[in-house]
C-alpha cells in the first residue's frame, strides 16, 4: 500500500472522528491508532500533530500487523497453560465452549489445546465475564499466550 | 494424593464391551467425570459410529472388523511431560503387532504404519476433575484396523491397512484385546517410571520416517524438514533446509513427495 494511500485513510479517520482503524485484504494487514485513544478524554489535537503523530508504521506485506496497545484496563488473561493448537470448541460442528458476554467459573472449560494428539481441557481458574477472545480456533498458541480477557 | 483407584503399576482392572458407542473417547470421559470408573478400565466398542480422528475426521469401525477402545489413566505428571504417554502405547502396539507377524512403525506422535498406510491411531484426552488439583485424567483412545478387507478400506480418504490384509486371517477381537492391552499395560509402566527418556531408546528403532525428508506441522505453521530427532518430552525436532532445528508440538508428519 503507497503511503499516499495511508495518509488518505489518516484523513479518512480525522474527517469522521475515528481513532482506531482496521484493514485487512488478502496478504495485507493495516492497523492505525491514534495515540491515547484508549482514554476517552483525550485532547484533540490540530491535524498537523496528528497527520505527525506516530500511527502504525506504512509498512506493506503480511508483517504489517502492528502491536496496538488495547484497552485491557480492568481485565484479566487467561493464558495458554501449554504450547499446542487451540480450539474454541470441542469439535467443529458443535458450540463454543465460549462467547464473549459469558460468564464463567474456575472450573469453567474454555478452549481445548492439542498438543501431539492429546485434547487437554483448559478451565477459566478465575471467575467473571468473557470480554474478548483473542485466538482464532486453529491456531498454533505458545506457552503464556493470553487467549481471553475476562472482567472479573 | 493420588486417589485410592492409583496403583503402584497400572493393569488393566476391567474391560467394558458395549455393542455400539458414538465415540468411546467420550463415553469413557463421561464415566471418568462421573466417578463410576477407577485407573485401568478399558471401554470397547464392537462398532463405533462417530469416532474422532483429529480434524474430526471419522474413524470408521463397523462391526466386528477394528478394535476400538479407550483405556482410562490418572497421572499427576502434567504437561508437557505427560505428552509422550501416547507414545508409549504406541509402541505397545507396535510390540503387539510384531508379535501377530505384522511390522508396523510409529509416526510421530500418535499413529502406525505400514508403509505409507495407516493401521492404528490414537487420540488422547486430558481432563482434571473439580477440585482435583494437579491429578490429571487422561482418556487414551485407540484405534486398530483389524478384521478390514481391501474392499473395506477403500472407503477411507486415506491410505489404510489392516491386520487381516496384511496377515490374510481375521482374528477374534476379544481375544486380540486382552492380547493387545497385555502388550500396552507394560511400555505405560515404563512411561512412569521416567516419561520419555525411558521410551525414547525403543521409539528411534520404531519410528515411521526418522532421518528422512517429512512435511510436519500444522496449519500456517507447517514445514519442510528432516525428522531429526525428539526433545526431552518427545517433542518433534526437525531440521530444516538452512541446517536449524526447529521444535515441533503439534500436527502430524507426513511423507514428502
Amino acid at each position: 500500500m503507497s503511503t499516499e494511500k495511508i495518509r488518505e485513510l489518516v484523513e479518512m479517520m480525522n474527517d469522521n472522528d475515528l481513532v482506531e482503524l482496521c484493514l485487512e485484504e488478502e496478504n495485507f494487514k493495516l492497523k492505525l491508532k491514534k495515540p491515547g485513544a484508549n482514554f476517552v478524554a483525550a485532547p484533540a489535537m490540530p491535524m498537523q500533530m496528528q497527520m505527525a503523530a506516530p500511527m502504525a508504521a506504512p509498512v506493506s506485506g503480511a508483517a504489517a500487523a502492528t502491536p496496538a496497545v488495547e484497552d485491557t484496563a480492568g481485565l484479566t488473561p487467561i493464558k495458554s497453560p501449554i504450547v499446542g493448537t487451540f480450539y474454541s470448541a470441542p469439535s467443529p460442528d458443535a458450540d463454543k465452549f465460549v462467547n464473549p458476554g459469558d460468564k464463567v467459573s474456575k472450573e469453567s472449560v474454555v478452549c481445548i489445546i492439542e498438543a501431539m494428539k492429546i485434547m487437554n481441557e483448559v478451565k477459566a481458574e478465575i471467575s467473571g465475564t468473557i470480554e474478548k477472545i483473542l485466538v482464532e480456533n486453529g491456531e498454533p498458541v505458545e506457552y503464556g499466550q493470553p487467549l481471553f480477557l475476562v472482567r472479573e | 494424593m493420588l486417589p485410592e483407584c492409583r496403583k503402584k503399576s497400572m493393569e488393566y482392572s476391567k474391560i467394558i464391551w458395549v455393542e455400539e458407542s458414538v465415540s468411546t473417547n467420550t463415553e469413557l470421559a463421561d464415566l471418568a467425570r462421573a466417578g463410576d470408573v477407577v485407573q485401568g478400565t478399558v471401554l470397547s466398542a464392537v462398532k463405533q459410529t462417530g469416532g474422532r480422528g483429529r480434524y474430526d475426521r471419522k474413524w470408521i469401525a463397523p462391526a466386528g472388523k477394528n478394535l476400538t477402545f479407550s483405556i482410562f489413566f490418572i497421572s499427576t505428571a502434567g504437561f508437557p511431560a505427560i505428552a509422550s504417554l501416547p507414545m508409549a502405547v504406541s509402541i505397545g502396539v507396535k510390540e503387539y503387532l510384531s508379535s501377530i507377524g505384522i511390522d508396523a512403525r510409529c509416526k510421530w506422535p500418535n499413529d502406525l504404519m505400514i508403509g505409507d498406510a495407516k493401521i492404528c491411531g490414537i487420540l488422547s484426552e486430558r481432563f482434571s476433575s473439580e477440585g482435583a488439583g494437579n491429578i490429571d485424567n487422561i482418556i487414551l483412545g485407540v484405534g486398530l484396523n483389524m478384521n478390514m478387507t481391501a474392499e473395506d478400506v477403500v472407503g477411507i480418504d486415506k491410505p489404510a491397512v489392516s491386520a487381516c490384509i496384511i496377515g490374510g486371517k481375521t482374528y477374534d477381537l476379544r481375544d486380540e484385546l486382552k492380547n493387545l492391552l497385555g502388550f500396552i499395560t507394560p511400555w505405560i509402566n515404563k512411561w512412569e517410571q521416567g516419561g520419555f527418556s525411558v521410551i525414547r531408546e525403543r521409539w528411534l528403532e520404531v519410528c515411521w520416517k526418522i532421518g528422512e525428508e517429512v512435511m510436519i506441522g500444522d496449519g500456517a505453521d507447517r514445514c519442510c524438514g528432516m525428522l531429526y530427532d525428539f526433545g526431552k518430552n518427545g517433542e518433534a525436532i526437525v531440521k530444516l533446509a538452512d541446517d536449524t532445528l526447529k521444535t515441533v508440538w503439534s500436527g502430524d508428519v507426513e511423507s514428502r513427495k
